[in-house]
């Protein structure tokens, strides 16, 4: 379990993450949303003891994080822009991270590279901007840590490299307690890996919430109703969060109960009624669209 | 992991990563020491074979320009490794990657930056501990190097890592407290000169502003800097250092050395605790940013824009001829302290558009140095007028510069070299305790009375130079108190008011003054008798030898000396100049071990017209020795006159009569100036004597002219 609690952190004059609270629970994807310069990768640089927080406090299982090698054992941060030493070849960075920490599996890393095709003697400097992540990411699932630090580690990564990662990620979490914490601007990108998301706007934690919950409570309903009906006054009754019609499509996202939504509808004797997923954005704009912020402008 | 295991895999991890320095340091060495053993075994060779040197001296040679302080090769090498592995090590501060990833990983950041450390003194001393013994298996393999040279060598190799130490831990404090590399250097050299800087101008504005400055000819401000020291610690006090290999085969170092080398290991040790302080609470963003804590920016700001200003301060006023051209002056402080606060501003945001940012902490800095300069300029405290209680005082020392003021210095021939570097006022003032003060006192008001006549005239008194201030001259006047604080300064008083002259006659008549102003009144000074090889009498352009010298004439020669000297008054030297020189030459063994002396000479001082018994027993001794100068040696002389446009209007003398009457006033220029502070002399005109070739030039050292002047009287 990770838990933050009321963390700010400024540069200067300028607050980068402030008062953030959040608690991240364990064997979930987490999902860390926000644009460029919401507090990204300050709050995960905090969160893996790169950075010392001004105020508040934050702890993984109970253990403090900053100067604390005891802690720090537990995950494994994978920078925006990854570090490797000059000259460096992935053996050497494997070697490195072996030291220090107990549970690093080197099979997996050759394994795991011979999937991925890296020549693990090539000099990583010779390595495109997207080799240098998936060594990265085979680097930090090699070190077998209880969580993953992922800072805009997909950005980068071809769909099809994306894909291969997110599904060793299932299969670790699957296997191992693990629970890997990933930034990103992108909300497509982890629309179908995440479990929970928080989204950072300007420094602040607009939201945290679990994607099942969210679901739970709001809907997407395509619904035709014939000519005859009068569909206002069926609607007025239900939480309208938004409302789309196309002809006489009629697409609804309603905050409530499925069935009780569903049963309201079918009074107006619909020709055509079906529930759709949710995608993440269309989530976002219901959960936070009543606070205020044009959500279309914070997640692209 | 336990915290060992941790900090050893990180010292190997590091090690991986610094390659380079590794191996320029293992170049750098080969060259400056087994390649640099290998030139000069083949010179040294030469040498000997050819017979152009002894064994011992090449051997001396060989370990000291080698394996020893003066190989600048091997001093220069360490030195510029220190700054190297400091900022290479250090460089991961720097960069936002590197503290991202060794921020993360499970270590802590004190055993990142040890291992760092660690490392970049082994990068250095190893390989050039290596290369040090190369060398001096290649010195040993022909016989260069023995055992007491090869004991001198691991001396100097272990006081050389010192040295290194000190120059690498500051660099690394410098590279700590900041976040970029290339400030690091800029930080580094802030660190190991500003206090230097600040002493030589503190030294400069007080010689500029105060007119009553003790000099010392060697203010020690060596301490001030890693680097100064380092050479300071290798500066060993033994004769080789004067170029005499010959004389001396015991090779060492003395316990200042020792001193310093623990002081800079204890100042080392310091600093690496005081950097693994800081970088535990170093902030990980301040990679990339000027300076790594926000804090120190407005007092490193401070200490750098002071001595800016003062040097600029300084820099217009100097080409100007008046030191009251303020103006100048306050110019180049602005100057001075506009372009520090922005150019450090300006490094601090890297940008140009910040130059007038933080303006504040500007002003405090202008107000500081506004400060320091007024107490200089305006002397606030009354350093040049104001003397403190004389009830202060238990003892006193008189200097005058004027008063036996001869061209040997005294340093070598005192104490057994104990104070070769000190000039001849401190050497004199030293053991000097005269315990009424009374008339040391009565010198030092009139010396304030001088500076506050002469503080708001410009630049009018040069120091009390004769021709801004007739019959003025320094004298340097200690007082201590009893519990041994010391009040120094010197004076310029006007030897010629009587009052002044009484004072001065009656310190000088003290034996406390005489002894410590004489050489040959040291009694530990003296010179054993069986010790003697030639006595030696200088007078003007000749030089009279006693060859055949037994130890019992050499010892009543030093007693009659010692006698007489003591037996001058002030009122003698004012109307009478020494007629020459006396000193003893050594036997060849008995110098360097025995006396400590530059060379053979070991000088008793200067005989007068009075020393009687002393110009006796030099005339017993067979040599022509002559109180007065003969009109029958003299050819013709000449009158040296030239008008204010420089015209020489000179006239030669050639009447017999005018030559004898003024042959017994005229007294060589030389011997003139040795008491110019009270000898009673008239400068124009000046007079050549010119002596008759055939009488007299055998005994004259290349020409046969005396430049002389007319006494007073």
């Amino acid at each position: 379990m990770i838990e933050a609690n009321n963390v700010t952190k400024r540069f200067n004059d300028i607050t980068a993450v402030d008062d953030v609270t959040l608690s991240i629970e364990e064997g979930k994807v987490f999902g860390l949303i926000g644009t460029n310069g919401a507090g990204k990768s300050t709050f995960l640089r905090m969160l893996s003891g790169v950075l010392k927080q001004d105020e508040g406090n934050i702890e993984i299982d109970d253990l403090k994080v900053y100067e604390n090698p005891a802690c720090k054992e537990k995950f494994f941060f994978i920078s925006d822009e990854a570090y490797f030493f000059l000259n460096a070849t992935p053996d050497e960075m494997m070697r490195f991270y072996s030291k220090w920490y107990p549970s690093y599996d080197k099979t997996r890393y050759e394994k795991l590279m011979d999937n991925f095709g890296l020549d693990r003697r090539r000099k990583i400097n010779t390595f495109s901007k997207g080799m240098k992540k998936q060594l990265s990411i085979i680097l930090g699932l090699s070190a077998k840590t209880k969580y993953i630090f992922c800072d805009e580690t997909f950005d980068g990564l071809d769909p099809v490299m994306r894909q291969a990662v997110k599904s060793l990620f299932a299969s670790d979490m699957a296997e191992r307690d693990f629970t890997p914490i990933i930034a990103s601007h992108n909300l497509r990108e982890l629309e179908d890996i995440c479990d929970t998301v928080g989204l950072l706007h300007k420094g602040g934690m607009l939201m945290s919430e679990d994607l099942d919950d969210v679901k739970g409570d709001v809907h997407k309903i395509q619904v035709v109703f014939p000519s005859d009906t009068d569909s206002d006054s069926l609607l007025d009754e239900l939480r309208i969060l938004e409302k789309e019609k196309r002809g006489s499509l009629l697409t609804l996202i309603v905050r409530g109960q499925e069935r009780e939504i569903k049963d309201r509808l079918s009074e107006g004797n619909p020709v055509f009624m079906e529930s759709l997923p949710l995608s993440l954005e269309e989530i976002f704009i219901t959960s936070t669209g009543v606070e205020g912020y044009d959500i279309k402008k914070i997640i692209y | 992991m336990t915290l060992k295991r941790s900090f050893i895999d990180m010292m190997k991890e590091d090690l991986k990563r610094r390659i380079w320095p590794l191996a320029l340091s293992l170049i750098g060495f080969f060259f400056a020491l087994p390649v640099l053993a290998l030139i000069k075994l083949e010179d040294h060779i030469n040498s000997l074979t050819q017979g152009f040197d002894s064994l011992v001296s090449l051997q001396r040679s060989f370990v000291v320009y080698t394996l020893g302080p003066s190989n600048g090769c091997a001093i220069a090498g360490l030195m510029i490794m220190a700054v190297l592995n400091a900022l290479h090590g250090m460089k991961y501060l720097h960069s936002r990657q590197e503290a991202d990833f060794y921020g993360s990983i499970p270590v802590l950041r004190r055993t990142k930056f040890s291992a760092a450390f660690i490392n970049g003194i082994l990068i250095a001393v190893i390989p050039y501990i290596i290369m040090q013994m190369l060398a001096a298996a290649i010195g040993a393999s022909r016989g260069f190097v023995t055992g007491s040279g090869l004991v001198f060598a691991l001396q100097t190799m272990l006081l050389e890592i010192v040295g290194f130490l000190l120059i690498y831990a500051v660099i690394v404090l410098a590279a700590v407290l900041t976040g970029h590399t290339a400030v690091s250097v800029a930080a580094g050299a802030v660190l190991s000169f500003a206090l230097l800087a600040y002493a030589i101008l503190i030294q400069g504005y007080m010689s500029t502003y105060f007119i009553t400055v003790y000099d010392s000819v060697s203010p020690r401000t060596y301490f001030l800097s890693p680097f100064t020291l380092f050479g300071e610690m290798l500066n060993y006090k033994t004769p080789a250092m004067y170029g005499d290999y010959q004389a001396v085969s015991v090779y060492g170092y003395n316990q200042k050395n020792v001193l310093i080398a623990a002081a800079i290991i204890v100042l080392s040790a310091v600093i690496y605790v005081l950097t693994l302080k800081l970088i535990s609470i170093r902030p990980a963003e301040s990679a990339g940013k000027a300076m790594a804590f926000e804090k120190t920016r407005p007092f490193i700001k401070i200490i750098i824009m002071i001595p800016v200003a003062m040097t600029f301060g300084a820099f217009f006023p100097s080409f100007t001829d008046s030191r009251s051209t303020y103006g100048w002056l306050v110019f180049g402080l602005i100057v001075g302290l506009i372009l520090a606060h922005a150019v450090i501003e300006i490094i601090y945001e890297f940008d140009f558009k910040a130059c007038i940012r933080h303006i504040p902490s500007g002003l405090i800095g202008a107000i500081i140095t506004a400060a320091i300069v007024s107490f200089f300029v305006f002397d606030f405290v009354g350093y040049d007028t104001k003397l403190p209680d004389k009830g202060k005082f238990a003892s006193a020392a008189v200097y005058v510069s004027g008063i036996e003021n001869s061209s040997y210095s005294k340093g070598y021939s005192r104490h057994g070299g104990e104070y070769f570097e000190m000039n001849d006022s401190e050497i004199c003032m030293k053991d000097m305790n005269l315990s009424d003060i009374e008339d040391v006192y009565k010198l030092a008001q009139a010396g304030c009375e001088y500076a506050s006549k002469y503080r708001w005239h410009g630049y009018g008194p040069e120091k009390g130079s004769q021709e801004s201030t007739p019959g003025y001259t320094s004298v340097d006047v200690l007082l201590r108190s009893a519990s041994g604080s010391e009040f120094k300064r010197t004076y310029y008083v006007d030897t010629k008011d009587p009052e002044i002259f009484a004072a001065l006659g009656r310190i000088y008549d003290t034996d406390e003054y005489k002894t410590n102003t004489y050489d040959v009144l040291i009694n530990d000074n003296d010179a054993k008798g069986s010790d003697v090889n030639i006595i030696r009498f200088e007078t003007a352009g000749s030089t009279k030898t006693a060859d055949s010298v037994t130890p019992a004439d050499a010892d009543r020669l030093l007693e009659a000396m010692k006698k007489e000297t003591k037996g001058l008054s002030l009122g003698y030297l004012r109307d009478e100049a020494p007629i020459g020189f006396l000193e003893f030459e050594l036997k060849p063994d008995k110098t360097l071990t025995d006396y400590m002396y530059y060379d053979t000479s070991k000088p008793l001082g200067y005989v007068y017209p009075s020393f009687t018994e002393t110009l006796g027993i030099l005339k017993e001794l067979g040599m022509d020795v002559r109180e007065k100068k003969e009109p029958r040696d003299v050819e013709y002389m000449m009158e040296l006159i030239y008008d204010d446009d420089g015209n020489d209007l000179s006239k030669r003398i050639d009447d017999r009569a005018e030559i004898e009457k003024l042959l017994p006033y005229l007294v060589d220029q030389e011997y003139a100036s040795v008491n110019f502070a009270v000898f009673d002399a008239v400068f124009e005109p000046s007079y050549e004597v010119h002596y008759r070739p055939a009488n007299i030039r055998e005994e004259y050292e290349g020409s046969n002219i005396e430049y002389c002047v007319m006494k007073a009287k």
